[in-house]
């Protein structure tokens, strides 16, 4: 019984073995049960960092922002002049890529199905209204084509990146190579940056903005020439 | 094929330059002791032997051999299932052409500084002496 509750929590990818290395290691109710608190959380961390790819992480939050970005320019354009108003359009698709990460992560690698990234992106997002009912995140409207022009793109990215345990395994090669993060770390951290020097910006007082701007302008301009010559 | 292996092995150091930390040492040296009978327990009872004092726990080993099999350090198989465990398989671990070759570069660094370390402390003593 306690068995089949702390299966539940561990990815079906790994499940099998892990289960039994506990089992196996543990004769008491009660050691199963203190080891499973400490093996468990470390065991779906790994499995996330393995099936979560942080460019096309990167991409899919920039679509859903988009999204809803553009739906808010059009309905209530009041809305996007405040930082309130932007930090709000960003909560819908921080839901739903969280419940997507977590989605492919809990995937079952052995069962292949061609519906599971429709059902993933349909999945996150009744996650998000589910949120809406509980407590209201947007207009309900804006929600509404926010989430389908959302799903749309999702849907074509993970066409054109398919969830890593889905990729067909190339012979002999290290998972590692198969992510995007591998070919563009260095997009990944300039966007970063740049992510970084905005969020820091856009909270500092009027009069230091200027100067601040113009020393990380330099800055970046040095770093530039530097590593040429 | 061996050429094909240093290959792949070239590519990987020159193109990422993955080196390895000092647990996952203790795991990649843990499956080459175990040779046959690498799997969660055994490498996980013979890594707490190494690491001693240090305790060490499973879900540790656990993160560290999917980074390793990631990398492409180690290769895993799921084996048939066993009454002791339940009815459930065990995973089995191999090291790799590139797990054994990024060990050996990391005793070779181990190595080099233990050879520092005593070069100067001769020296030191040298100097403790003249004084």
């Amino acid at each position: 019984m306690i068995e089949r509750i702390v299966g539940i929590f561990i990815p079906p990818a790994c499940r099998e073995e892990v289960l039994g290395d506990m089992r196996e290691r543990n004769e008491g109710i009660q050691l199963f049960i203190y080891d499973a608190l400490r093996t468990v959380p470390f065991v779906i961390v790994s499995r996330i960092r393995r099936t979560t790819d942080s460019v096309v992480l990167l991409m899919e939050a920039f679509c859903c922002y988009v999204s809803f970005l553009a739906v808010a320019f059009v309905t209530d354009r009041a809305m996007t002049s405040t930082q309130e108003g932007l930090l709000r359009l960003a909560i819908p698709g921080a839901i739903a890529l969280a419940v997507l990460v977590v989605a492919d992560a809990y995937a079952n690698p052995r069962k292949k199905s061609v519906l599971r990234p429709v059902l993933a992106v349909a999945l996150s997002f009744a996650c998000v209204f589910l949120v809406q009912v509980i407590h209201p995140l947007l207009p309900g409207m804006m929600l509404a084509v926010g989430s389908g022009m959302s799903i749309m793109l999702l849907l074509a990215l993970r066409m054109l990146f398919p969830p890593l345990a889905d990729r067909p395994r190339q012979a002999q090669g290290p998972a590692f190579w198969e992510k995007q993060e591998i070919v563009a770390a260095g997009v990944l951290k300039a966007t970063a940056v740049a992510a970084g020097v905005l969020l820091v910006g856009s909270a500092m007082p009027e009069h230091l903005k200027g100067p601040v701007l113009g020393i990380v302008v330099g800055g970046v301009v040095i770093w530039v020439i530097a590593r040429r010559v | 094929m061996e050429g094909m292996v240093d290959a792949h092995c070239d590519i990987s150091y020159n193109v990422y330059q993955m080196a390895i930390g000092q647990f996952e040492q203790l795991v990649l040296t843990a499956i080459l002791s175990l040779r046959d009978d690498a799997y969660g327990v055994s490498i996980h009872s013979k890594v707490a032997d190494l690491a001693k004092p240090k305790s060490v726990s499973l879900g540790a080993v656990y993160v560290t051999l999917d980074r390793l099999e990631d990398k492409g350090y180690l290769a895993s198989w799921l084996a048939d299932p066993t009454p002791e465990r339940g009815g459930r398989s065990k995973r089995f671990y191999r090291l790799e052409a590139l797990g054994e070759r990024a060990l050996r570069e990391s005793v070779e660094t181990a190595r080099r500084v233990w050879r520092e370390v005593g070069r100067v402390r001769g020296w030191l003593k040298s100097c403790w002496f003249k004084l």
